[in-house]
């Protein structure tokens, strides 16, 4: 690979130097990075289509023509067919709309019940780390003492006695996953507050509070969304398993969990009533896991050796 | 070491009397009148008077609280309101066969991740890998009780080969049976379990392999197999270990709903029941059972890893002097 | 005088998110037996590099490229089975690196560690006693007190000096014929420093290997080395004996870096010489000499062509544009040309 010299008389002089070589910036954007990790990941890609069709559908529910709660026992355990996709459960009910109202149910719960865990863990982890000592120490041990309960028995307990309905049962799924969220964001204030730029914004006399959201918030936000996905995926799982339990949303409201428990009594005859809802929630919280991950490996700094 | 243990005892007997407190309170806070379950229409006045009295819900919740947590200590739970028998020896009866299942479950899982996770970690993004990842996404996504049932849809109803429900046949008492039985709760429970711990080993070796030790055993030829028996494993279970006292948690939940969808008789089924009936002695002692054994778990392993860890040991040792 | 190690066309890339990063271009030297061989240069110059391919250590995603050759007394190393490689590595030629504590496995006794390496290549078929034994005697050579009691150990009860003790012993156990430091003083004090390289001139005099010592302290190289190689992004760009390189640079480079370590028998008038700027994006590598961007004397043609290596002699080599007689040498402070210099 000897290229042909070419020489001239300007060769041999002196370069003129201009400016300095600065060497390198490897600059890459929160967006760009997550789309090209997904992009290289025929799973996340896989989930990312999915979660959008049953989004879609979900959204799109009202527009089936038929009612999710009205009776019909002319159409009782209709078999699968043109007009009854899923077939038919045991009142007559159009099961492929029960399952899409069942998802619109599932996913707010799922969505709503993550956005008031990061709501209240964010608050309290950022407060807890950026002020630090005493409020600091007396938030942990309070943090501390909700991760230790074991959550999905106080749940069950919590649920049997309060009203059952949607609202309860959001309240009572982020009682029990705020505190996973306050740590990670405690942990992850505490490693900013030290860096420069926070330091140089307070000496510039900005106030703390303004100081900790225009900051602090921009850098956190990477594994707030991880914990965001994971965090729908583990309580559409949870949600399913109360409904599952009779609490929560309790039948005739259709919900992928009740859905399953009214199914179980006709596990042994009409099997499929149970298959079809089941697989609707392992496919979102599987979707919505391996998007998480695929999130946190993209947010990861990259070392280039 | 003493100093260590007592510490962590100490931290488990507040937890207990905070997951006590919480449990009472809520019950107490409860809606809906727990006396009216176990009143009459036909009962006179003084006679609703005595039971209200009995029942000890004419006193302030602390009062109650009180008087619950001293008798609890000295291991009276109270008496069941609606069997009307003592709580304590029907949780202790039914105690031995949650115990199989959930031991059971717990080592399978432990069999089974340790090296699926080992090997995914080794042989990071081949096709060996995204298999076991794969499997380990499913078995964390999938709700352990629909895959209960998609187990008894396919073994009971297609194949007929399993028992959909029970510890026994009636009138069976082998140990064969209680295998049958037991073999699709088990797997249910492991399989859950099994997920997170293998997804767990294999991060944990696939960062162990980054380390710079690893690169020195390499360059002093030692084979593959080697290092991870000999530099890997040790210190990929190191870890685990303190994920077993978390695991404690999900088998005693895992248990409460497997044992619903698998009629097993155990005392988690046995507190669905009372949960139901609103009984609330049963309630409690479950909550405190279960509330123990996760503590305990927890406690026993972080004892373990100390003890494992001859950082932290001789660290500790040194500190006393020895 | 024979070779040991002869290195031809090395060319290792690291295919990372960002591009292919050229961390090795294309090299070529050799390593003689029972000499030490200083391998100098900037973090990122490559020279870990360099050494991590003598020992096949290079693993995804880098990639050491078609064409690269590395012989060792003959043989081509690249063309080794992993079976060879497992009896090359600690047997053959042994490593030590950096940092002993992250090198060393923290839950395994010393003994045990220091007894691998013979255990790896016991074609001796020695027992696990007479494996003991010598893990003792190495300790004991390498100015260890106690060796019996510090077999028992863990790596986070000893001091700093005497782990990095323990790694050489472990390297050494099997009597290898070549031995790669990469950087190991670097994380240690001065004083232990000192003690560490007198440990092992002594033990080159005592078992005969040859040396490649990798390091950016030329206190250091001036200490131990007998050769030097002066490697900038990715390239060789002067190479020669100790004396040669530290009194008669004649790379910009090299001179520069001469001249910026502090010393005490200057002038006081004398300023450091520093060198501005930072190393060039490797993954786009400049057409020219790599050091153009930085050199206070580069030429126009220094940004359009590579030099090529002149051989000035005795076994000091040089690439720059500066060497051709046709160049603009006009105040530099140093000897440049094909002539070697007059004393």
């Amino acid at each position: 690979m000897e290229n042909k010299i070419v020489i001239d008389e300007k060769s041999f002089q002196r370069m003129e130097k201009k400016e300095k070589d600065l060497g390198t910036v490897y600059h890459r954007s929160l967006w760009k990075d997550i789309v090209s990790e997904i992009k290289s990941n025929p799973a996340a890609i896989l989930a990312v289509i999915f979660l959008t069709i049953i989004i879609i559908a979900a959204l799109l529910a009202p527009m089936s023509p038929y009612d999710p709660n009205k009776l019909d026992l002319a159409n009782k355990f209709a078999e699968p067919s043109m007009q009854h996709p899923f077939g038919c459960d045991e009142y007559g009910r159009d099961y492929f709309t029960r399952s899409l109202y069942g998802g619109r149910v599932s996913l707010l719960v799922g969505f709503s019940a993550m956005l008031v865990t990061v709501l209240i863990g964010t608050t309290i982890g950022i407060f807890s780390g950026y002020i630090g000592g005493k409020l600091d120490m007396f938030l942990m041990r309070f943090t501390d003492i909700f991760l230790a309960l074991p959550s999905m028995l106080l749940m069950i307990v919590l649920n049997t006695i309060l009203k059952p309905g949607m609202i309860t049962l959001i309240l009572v799924l982020s009682l029990f996953s705020w505190a996973g969220v306050a740590r990670i964001t405690r942990a992850e204030t505490m490693s900013l507050k030290e860096r420069d730029f926070v330091l140089a914004s307070k000496n510039l006399g900005a106030g703390s509070l303004l100081v900790a959201v225009q900051h602090i918030l921009p850098n956190i936000l990477g594994p707030l969304i991880v914990a965001a996905s994971l965090g729908v995926a583990s309580a559409i799982l949870t949600e399913s398993s109360l409904s599952f339990l009779g609490l929560g949303i309790s039948i005739p409201n259709a919900s992928w969990g009740s859905m399953l428990q009214a199914a179980q009594s006709h596990i042994l005859d009409k099997p499929m009533l149970a298959v079809y809802p089941g697989m609707l929630i392992l496919f979102t919280v599987l979707s919505f896991n391996i998007l998480g991950d695929v999130l946190r490996s993209a947010l990861e700094p990259k070392i280039v050796k | 070491m003493l100093k260590l243990c007592l510490r962590k005892l100490g931290q488990l007997a507040i937890v207990m009397v905070l997951i006590s407190f919480f449990s009472f309170a809520i019950i107490d806070l409860a809606p809906g009148d727990i006396s009216s379950m176990y009143l009459t229409e036909d009962m006179s006045e003084e006679e609703k008077q005595i039971v209200i009295e009995k029942l000890g819900l004419d006193r302030s919740m602390p009062e109650q609280y009180f008087s619950w947590a001293s008798e609890a200590i000295r291991g009276n739970f109270g008496v069941s309101l609606s069997y009307k028998t003592p709580v304590a020896p029907m949780l202790m009866k039914r105690l031995p066969s949650t115990i199989l299942l959930m031991g059971c479950s717990l080592l399978l899982s432990l069999a089974l991740s340790i090296p699926l996770g080992l090997i995914a970690g080794y042989k990071k993004n081949t096709w060996v890998d995204n298999l076991i990842s794969g499997f380990a996404y499913f078995g964390m996504s999938i709700p352990s009780f629909y895959f209960g049932m998609l187990m008894i849809i396919l073994f009971t109803a297609k194949l007929h080969i399993l028992p959909s429900s029970g510890m026994h046949t009636v009138g069976v008492n082998t140990p064969l049976d209680t295998i049958q039985h037991m073999i699709m709760p088990v797997l249910t429970m492991a399989l859950s379990t099994m997920a997170s711990k293998t997804r767990y080993v294999r991060a944990n070796t696939i960062g162990q392999l980054s380390e710079e030790y690893v690169l020195a055993a390499k360059a002093k030829g030692t084979p593959p197999r080697k290092i991870l028996s000999k530099h890997i494993l040790k210190n990929t279970l190191l870890p685990i270990i303190t994920i077993l006292g978390m695991n404690m948690a999900s088998l005693v939940c895992g248990s409460f709903i497997i044992e619903s969808v698998f009629g097993w008789p155990g005392v988690g089924s046995f507190a669905m029941e009372a949960i139901g009936k609103r009984d609330y002695p049963i309630i409690m002692a479950y909550v405190m059972l279960s509330g123990f054994i996760l503590v305990v778990g927890n406690f026993v392993a972080d004892i373990l890893y100390s003890f494992a860890d001859p950082r932290i040991k001789r660290g500790i040792d040194a500190v006393h002097g020895k | 005088m024979n070779t040991l190690v002869e290195v031809k066309d090395l060319s290792v890339s690291y295919f990372t998110y960002a591009g292919e990063v050229q961390s090795v271009r294309d090299i070529s030297f050799e390593i003689k037996p029972g000499k030490t061989t200083a391998l100098v240069g900037e973090s990122g110059c490559g020279k870990s590099v360099t050494s991590k391919s003598l020992m096949g250590l290079i693993e995804r995603p880098g990639k050491i490229k078609e064409g690269s050759k590395i012989f060792y007394e003959g043989k081509n190393l690249l063309e080794f089975t992993e079976k060879e490689w497992l009896a090359f590595r600690g047997k053959e030629c042994s490593m030590i690196f950096q940092d002993a504590l992250v090198s060393l496995n923290p839950t395994l006794m010393i003994g045990k560690q220091i007894m691998e390496n013979l255990e790896n290549h016991n074609g001796e078929g020695l027992s696990q006693a007479q494996i003991r034994d010598k893990a003792r005697q190495m300790l004991e050579l390498v100015g260890i007190p106690d060796a019996e009691l510090c077999l028992k150990k863990y790596p986070h009860e000893l001091s700093g000096g005497m782990r990095q003790r323990v790694m050489i012993a472990t390297a050494l156990i099997t009597n290898p014929k070549l031995l790669i430091a990469d950087e190991p003083t670097t994380a240690l004090d001065v004083t232990i420093q000192a003690q560490i390289l007198e440990l092992m001139k002594q033990l080159q005099e005592k078992l005969g290997m040859a040396i490649i010592m990798i390091t950016h302290d030329l206190g250091v190289v001036a200490d131990i080395a007998d050769e030097i190689v002066v490697m900038y992004a990715g390239k060789i760009v002067e190479r020669g004996s100790n004396e040669e390189i530290f009194y008669h640079p004649r790379h910009p480079y090299t001179w520069a870096l001469m001249n910026s370590v502090p010393r005490l028998d200057l002038d006081n008038k004398e300023e450091l010489v520093t060198i501005e700027g930072n190393i060039p994006d490797m993954i786009h590598p400049p057409k020219g000499c790599a050091f153009c961007s930085r050199c206070p004397y580069a030429m126009n043609i220094c940004a359009e062509y590579p030099p090529e290596e002149l051989d000035l002699g005795e076994g000091h080599r040089v690439a720059c544009w500066l060497t051709d007689p046709r160049a603009d040498v006009s105040g530099i402070p140093f000897q440049t040309g094909g002539a070697k210099d007059e004393q």
